[in-house]
């Protein structure tokens, strides 16, 4: 009896198996972006490994902790107009509060779904979230609006809390990004550079890139946001600024 | 490796996946969930595997560890262990025959026999994903020929249909 024979007495992979392995690949995260995506991507990579930090030092998350997160979306923008709330709620399972424009100019371009997926040390998913990822334009600079369901580990460590803002909590870090290709093999500088936190690592862009990422974190009713601003003209009191317009709507 | 390599390489092993994870788990909604976790731990971590020609015997590893994890965690996850043993074999054609068969080994040998004789791997790349030594493949291998035999003869035994041997069937 041969191999294929063998194979024969198998059942087919039916076809929920294979739309399951096709929307996984197609929800991995994209590598060749351009313009305005490749801009979101890099938004994105930071939060999740500004996430990642505050896992490992904040410790235990039931039986495991979160080492590593991965994130992924579409390769197209989900919404290209303001989401309504119902639209966001029946897409989302949840309604975030999302602008369509801030006072300081920044206006809404565009709005992706994601998954976040935590993962502990060996890479066992120990929590998911649908998360959405709107970009806002004032001319040609760009921030990102994160929202995700809360995640379960402590958020105390979660950057400095530089204002409490009707009973929440703003969070604000800054940190100095290196971002490299995926196959890129740290030197021992980089090494060096890492331990001594000069810079967080990234992986997965075109070109070594080294930016100044801002984050401001809160947490409403349930859901976690991020404004994040990459190499911003931004200052900390402009993102707190946004936060509470956020807040107050 | 790229995203585009990675994508290609998985979809050309898919089946493979499939019964591999099949081999561990009952439900088929178990397998989806095994085999997309594995992607994702897989894509995550494809800048670790040095050498492309490897690939599909490292994401079967991966596959199979999300497969265990997954037994793990969720008790309720039923294995074909010892309640699929009741099962009776479908008096129907010989594929299916072997296919229960194969379903009522126990699962250390189950998934032996499917990467060596199912999916063609040697027992040295069956050592290196099982992270077992060559000379318990080898034995698992002979048990689980033992045991198919065994199996199968029973039900040719209480039935009329099979028409191949034993020997044509594990040679």
């Amino acid at each position: 009896m041969d191999q294929k024979q063998w194979k024969k007495a198998f059942p087919e992979p039916p076809q929920s198996f294979h739309r399951k392995v096709e929307a996984t690949l197609a929800s991995l995260p994209q590598e060749k972006e351009k313009n305005i995506m490749r801009i979101k991507k890099r938004f994105a990579i930071p939060v999740i490994a500004l996430v990642a930090i505050v896992a490992l030092g904040t410790g235990l998350l039931g039986t495991g902790k979160i080492s590593s997160m991965i994130g992924s979306s579409c390769a197209s923008p989900t919404y290209t107009q303001l989401p309504t709330a119902a639209e966001l709620s029946e897409d989302l399972d949840f309604s975030p509060t999302i602008p369509p424009a801030f006072e300081n100019g920044y206006t809404f371009e565009n709005g992706t779904i994601g998954k976040e997926s935590g993962l502990d040390e060996n890479g066992n998913v120990l929590e998911k979230h649908k998360s959405l990822d709107c970009l806002y334009k004032n001319g040609s600079d760009a921030i990102s609006l994160n929202v995700a369901e809360k995640w379960s580990f402590p958020h105390e460590e979660d950057g400095t809390v530089v204002e409490t803002y009707n009973g929440i909590e703003l969070k604000y870090t800054v940190n100095t990004y290196k971002f490299v290709p995926g196959d890129y093999e740290m030197t021992a500088q980089d090494k060096a550079d890492e331990a001594s936190g000069k810079y967080v690592f990234s992986f997965g862009t075109d070109q070594i890139e080294i930016e100044e990422v801002q984050g401001l974190t809160w947490i409403q009713d349930d859901l976690s946001y991020l404004l994040m601003a990459s190499d911003s003209s931004l200052t900390e009191t402009d993102l707190v600024t946004m936060a509470k317009e956020v807040i107050d709507r | 490796m790229d995203q585009e390599t990675f994508t290609a390489l998985v979809r050309q092993g898919e089946s493979t996946l499939y019964r591999v994870a099949k081999a561990i788990l009952h439900h088929e909604h178990d397998v989806e969930d095994a085999v997309q976790e594995g992607l994702l731990k897989a894509y995550q971590n494809r800048n670790k595997l040095k050498n492309e020609a490897f690939f599909q015997t490292w994401l079967t590893r991966i596959i199979i560890n999300e497969c265990y994890s997954l037994l793990r965690k969720n008790k309720p996850v039923r294995p074909f262990a010892e309640e699929d043993l009741e099962i009776p074999a479908p008096a129907v054609a010989n594929d299916a025959d072997l296919y229960q068969a194969i379903r009522m080994l126990p699962p250390k040998i189950r998934i032996t026999i499917v990467l060596y004789y199912v999916e063609g791997y040697s027992t040295v790349e069956i050592k290196t994903v099982l992270k077992i030594p060559q000379g318990t493949v080898k034995s698992r291998l002979a048990k689980g020929r033992t045991l198919l035999k065994s199996i199968l003869t029973d039900e040719r035994e209480g039935d009329c249909h099979g028409s191949k041997t034993m020997e044509e069937s594990l040679s």
